[in-house]
Order: C-alpha cells, then sequence, then structure tokens
C-alpha cells in the first residue's frame, strides 16, 4: 500500500476522481436541473450562471455532466459485477475440473477474446436494442474473457499447492475447493484488473452512448450528450466539450489508479 | 500449426455469434419482403423460400453455407449486396487505421524506450501519463475537439470527409485507396487534397495506437535492460545507445510484432468511432449508418468482416514473431 500512495500518478488518479464521485453522489439534487428545459435559454456560453453553459434545449450542461457520472459509475458497477464474476466462474471451473470442459471454455474463451470488444456490443446492443441495461449487457458479455483467462491461470497454480492438497486429505470437495480455497487467492489480481478495465468498460460504454445505443435521451448519459453537442459544434462547443472531458477524467482516473495498484499488489504481472 | 487450426474454429464461433444475434434481434426477417399486410399463407410462403420454416440447427447450416460462398445477404439501407457495400467502404479503414499506425509507431516506441531507460523517473511518467492519456481518452470527443480547434476555429486543415467534393468522383478508382489511385491516375493534387483529409483523423486515432505501443514497448524494454547480455554489451565497451537501440530493442522487436497486429485490430475498432466523427466513408460509417436504419445483415457482415480481418492479423503476427524469434517455436 505504501508502494502505491508514493506513486504520484496514483494521486493523480484519485484527484480525477473525486468530481465524479462527487457528481454520483450529488446527481438526485441535480436531477431537476438536469432535465429541465429553457428554450429561451439556447446554447447559452459558459458563465457565472452557467458555469458550463447550456445545450440546445437550454439545459445547464453543469448539471448534466454531473448527473451522467451516475449513468456512468453505475453502468460501469452493473458491468464489472456481471462480468468479474462470470469470468472468475468460467476461469475457476475450467481450472478445477480440468479434460475437456477445460478445453472447450479455454478455446471459447480465447475466441471470444480476440473479436474487438466495442464491435460485439455494438452488434449485440443493436440486436437487443437501445437503452442501458441492454448496454451494459451488451459489454459485459465482451468483457469477462480476460477474468476467465486470469481466475484458469490462478486456479492452475493454486492446484498444485501443499494445502489444497491438505484441504483434499480433509475430505473437501471439489466445489468446496474452488470456492473458500481457491478463489480468494485470486482476488487481489482480479482487482487489478477490473481497475485497468473500469476505463475501458467506461469509454466502451460511453461509445455505446455516442452511437445512440445507450441510456434514451433525455437521460443525461455522457456518450450521448457528446453526440448530441455535435451538431452544434462549431456555434456551441462547449454542448460536446464538458461531457466529453468527464469521460476522459473518469477514465483517466481508472486508468491511473489501476496501473498504480498493478504496480504496487502485483509487481511481477505482465505490464501491457 | 495449432493457430492454423484455430483460424477456422474462430470463424465458424463467429459465424455462430453472428447467426445468434440475428435471431435474438426483435427484428421480422419476412415485414421486408411481403410489407406489414401479408396474411398468413403469404408470410408461410416467404418463410419456406427463405428457409425460416426449418428447425435453426438447418438454418444454421444454410447461414454458414451462405457466408462461405460470400453471400451476406442484401442490405436494407444501401438496397446492394452485404458483400459489395464492405469492399466498397474497407479500403477507406484499411487506409485510416494504416496511417493511425505508423504514427503509433513514430511516437509510442520512442516513448516507450525513453520511459523504461529512465524507469521511475519523470520521463518515464511523463511517457506513462501520455500512454494512460491515449487509452482513456474518448476517440470520438477527441475528434469533435480537434475539429472544432484545427478547422473550425484555426482553418488549419479540410473539414470531415475523405476528399473535398468538388474533387471526388474525378479519378476511377481501381484499388479504393484514395492516395494510390491518386498517383495511378497521375493527378497529385487529388493526393494531396486526400491527405489533407487523412491528418486529423490519423491523429486522432494515432493517439490511441501511440498509447498502446508506448505501453508495450515501455514493458517489454524493461524486461530486456536487465537480461544478461546487456551486462555483456556494457561489459564490451559499447556505447550506451547501441546498447539500447540494438542489444536492447533488437531482443524486444519479435514481440512487438504481436503488438503491431493487435493494435490494428483496436484500430479497427477505434475506427467505428473516429469515422462517425469525420465522416469517413469506411467500415465504421458504414455499421453505424447501418445500426440507425436497423439494418441487421449489414451489421453483422461488417462484424463478420472485422472478427475476420482480427483473427488473419493474429494468425499473421504469430507466424511472424516463430518466424523472427526461433525460441517460441
Amino acid at each position: 500500500m505504501n508502494r502505491f500512495l508514493r506513486d504520484p500518478l496514483a494521486w493523480l488518479g484519485i484527484v480525477l476522481l473525486i468530481p465524479l464521485i462527487l457528481g454520483a453522489a450529488l446527481g438526485p439534487l441535480m436531477a431537476d436541473a438536469a432535465l429541465e428545459t429553457h428554450l429561451s435559454a439556447r446554447l447559452l456560453p459558459p458563465s457565472a450562471d452557467h458555469w458550463f453553459g447550456t445545450d440546445a434545449l437550454g439545459r445547464d450542461v453543469l448539471a448534466r455532466t454531473l448527473a451522467g457520472a451516475r449513468q456512468t459509475l453505475g453502468l460501469a458497477v452493473l458491468v464489472a459485477g456481471l462480468a468479474a464474476p462470470l469470468g472468475l466462474l468460467i476461469g475457476a471451473l475450467a481450472g478445477t475440473l480440468g479434460g475437456w470442459i477445460e478445453n472447450v471454455l479455454m478455446r471459447m474463451t480465447d475466441i471470444a477474446l480476440s473479436v474487438p470488444r466495442l464491435i460485439l456490443a455494438l452488434a449485440l446492443a443493436a440486436a437487443l436494442g437501445p437503452g442501458l441495461v441492454n448496454a451494459a449487457i451488451a459489454v459485459a458479455l465482451t468483457a469477462w474473457p480476460p477474468y476467465a483467462r486470469q481466475a484458469r491461470a490462478e486456479t492452475l497454480s493454486a492446484r498444485k499447492a501443499d494445502f489444497i492438497a491438505a484441504a483434499r486429505l480433509c475430505g473437501a470437495s471439489e466445489l468446496r475447493i474452488a470456492c473458500i480455497h481457491v478463489v480468494p487467492l485470486g482476488l487481489s489480481s482480479m482487482l487489478v484488473r477490473l481497475s485497468l478495465d473500469l476505463a475501458g468498460i467506461v469509454l466502451t460504454a460511453a461509445g455505446l452512448g455516442f452511437l445512440g445505443l445507450g441510456a434514451q435521451p433525455p437521460a443525461p448519459e455522457w456518450g450521448a450528450m457528446v453526440a448530441a453537442g455535435r451538431t452544434h459544434l462549431i456555434e456551441a462547443p462547449w454542448v460536446a466539450g464538458f461531457p466529453g472531458l468527464a469521460i476522459l477524467m473518469a477514465g483517466l482516473g481508472f486508468s491511473l489508479i489501476g496501473d498504480a495498484l498493478r504496480d504496487a499488489l502485483d509487481p511481477r504481472a505482465e505490464r501491457c | 500449426m495449432k493457430r492454423a487450426v484455430w483460424f477456422p474454429l474462430t470463424l465458424l464461433a463467429l459465424l455462430a455469434v453472428t447467426f445468434a444475434f440475428a435471431k435474438i434481434a426483435p427484428i421480422d426477417p419476412l415485414l421486408a419482403v411481403v410489407g406489414e399486410r401479408a396474411n398468413e399463407a403469404t408470410r408461410a410462403a416467404a418463410a419456406q423460400s427463405l428457409g425460416l420454416d426449418q428447425p435453426w440447427p438447418i438454418q444454421f447450416l444454410h447461414h454458414v453455407g451462405r457466408a462461405l460462398s460470400g453471400d451476406l445477404g442484401l442490405s436494407t439501407l444501401t438496397g446492394r449486396p452485404v458483400l459489395e457495400d464492405l469492399a466498397q467502404v474497407f479500403p477507406a479503414t484499411v487506409e485510416l487505421a494504416l496511417a493511425a499506425t505508423a504514427i503509433g509507431l513514430a511516437l509510442g516506441l520512442p516513448l516507450g524506450i525513453v520511459g523504461a531507460y529512465w524507469q521511475g523517473r519523470w520521463p518515464d511518467h511523463l511517457s506513462r501519463l501520455i500512454a494512460l492519456l491515449g487509452h482513456s481518452v474518448p476517440v470520438f470527443w477527441l475528434g469533435l475537439m480537434a475539429l472544432y480547434l484545427f478547422y473550425a476555429a484555426l482553418g488549419w486543415t479540410p473539414g470531415p470527409g475523405r476528399l473535398s467534393f468538388y474533387l471526388e468522383g474525378l479519378i476511377p478508382s481501381p484499388t479504393g485507396f484514395i492516395l494510390v489511385d491518386a498517383l495511378l491516375a497521375g493527378r497529385p493534387d487529388i493526393g494531396a487534397d486526400a491527405l489533407a483529409h487523412l491528418v486529423l483523423p490519423a491523429l486522432t486515432l494515432g493517439l490511441f495506437s501511440t498509447a498502446l505501443f508506448a505501453r508495450t514497448s515501455r514493458a517489454l524494454m524493461l524486461d530486456a535492460l536487465t537480461q544478461d547480455f546487456i551486462l555483456t554489451a556494457r561489459a564490451k565497451g559499447l556505447s550506451e545507445w547501441r546498447v539500447v537501440l540494438r542489444h536492447a530493442l533488437g531482443s524486444a522487436l519479435a514481440p512487438l510484432t504481436t503488438t503491431l497486429a493487435l493494435t490494428l485490430c483496436s484500430l479497427l475498432e477505434g475506427a467505428v468511432l473516429t469515422e462517425t466523427v469525420f465522416s469517413w466513408p469506411g467500415l465504421g460509417s458504414y455499421m453505424t449508418g447501418a445500426l440507425m436504419a436497423a439494418d441487421m445483415a449489414a451489421i453483422l457482415g461488417g462484424t463478420l468482416l472485422i472478427g475476420l480481418v482480427v483473427a488473419g492479423l493474429n494468425l499473421l503476427a504469430d507466424m511472424m514473431q516463430r518466424w523472427l524469434d526461433p525460441r517460441t517455436a
């Protein structure tokens, strides 16, 4: 942990995420301001009244950007909560059971890993129809393979450890060994991978939002807000600019923390 | 050898996935054929002629057979076979991806080397920060901001698109790559215009590939610099830059080919968003256009093409690495 706290880039990451967390916490207070339209106050430039200006419907861009933090964080948590356990389960099963089941599961993982994530998510989101939950499912179903790979590798190395042999001698079932003894060993590296992955999840989700496949208007979703600002880019660059800056801050914050966490917890992990 | 078996398996899995997506999509494939006022008998006849009355394993076999013979269906958006559409738009995407890769190599490699050499000091922090920035920036937003700054505000670059409208369609397009076509037709002015249009999207996407190359080359160089042969090279009294560039970098080159393939793959993905922003008439614009029109045949055809290219590139990178580094064979 000391090593983490001494890394200047880790601190930069923490600082970048503070507004995001504040925004998500204060989101409900902003909900009205984020949706309220004032057609007389369209596309106002940033000023003391509207720090980030207003959009094409006269809504306050600052309020919408802050309220959007909730959508993005919510989606990231949803995806992480779906993808990491799914990958962990598949990887741990493959590692514990071995044999042809392992072969089939890992080949599936390899193939899923080799297809670009956004493309697959895009096709799936197109098939499921637009919406926040569908977007989360689409991203999650493309995000699990790295977890499965890692979980299998950890399981394989743990399987030969003495304490596993001891547990087996005590009569523990394979399932008990997998869940109680093997899975906790992989948790720290799983955490590192998750924090590194969050940036990618936020970006993929924002990309889907930009293409109109995420949360539907008028919900304040950053990707969709950038897309909406595109039509007024030349006369009102702030409409697309600030939500995009928020995506960048979230992505960079997660990457920096993930990177520093990996250096601190898992120095031997491959660094790419 | 193992990889060569992989390729058809991956292809089969891709076909299975696209088939499943087409099945779960809430789009009635008969609607486009018979219209909404058709009676049950007409619908049943159409279903039979399209093979939709068969059990789904049979339908899947048909799906595979059609895809292997190059029949990806008709695009409801353009009314043409999807394969023809893809052949028309793909060169533009390849052009963009190659330009971005070149930028990534030119900037990312030096950044990674510098970062590894001064590990833990400010050049390293700078290199890591740039790498993470390129990794975390939403490309669609970066593209928009670049357009605003360099096109709208400063007027340094031309606007969106691949060519100025008054130059479009003036030369034949045998290869689909405008730069090559312009040279073949002896029109350097068109080539220059195309190049000017390429700069902004390529730089936007290039930041992303720069990040990937910087990250990987830093890791590989960190590893290489601690090896015994570097100590030997130094003990022999070789100059420092020779040690770093020839001995350390030399050993990192083989694994870098894998990164090159990976980068090209992620660039295809980034191209979908970048092309939308820059109205670049490539695969990405085609797929997002199809998305808006709920044109599943076009979306799945594009997915299949990208999956195929990615699998092919991975295979190629694997063979390259074995050839460059016999130890991995």
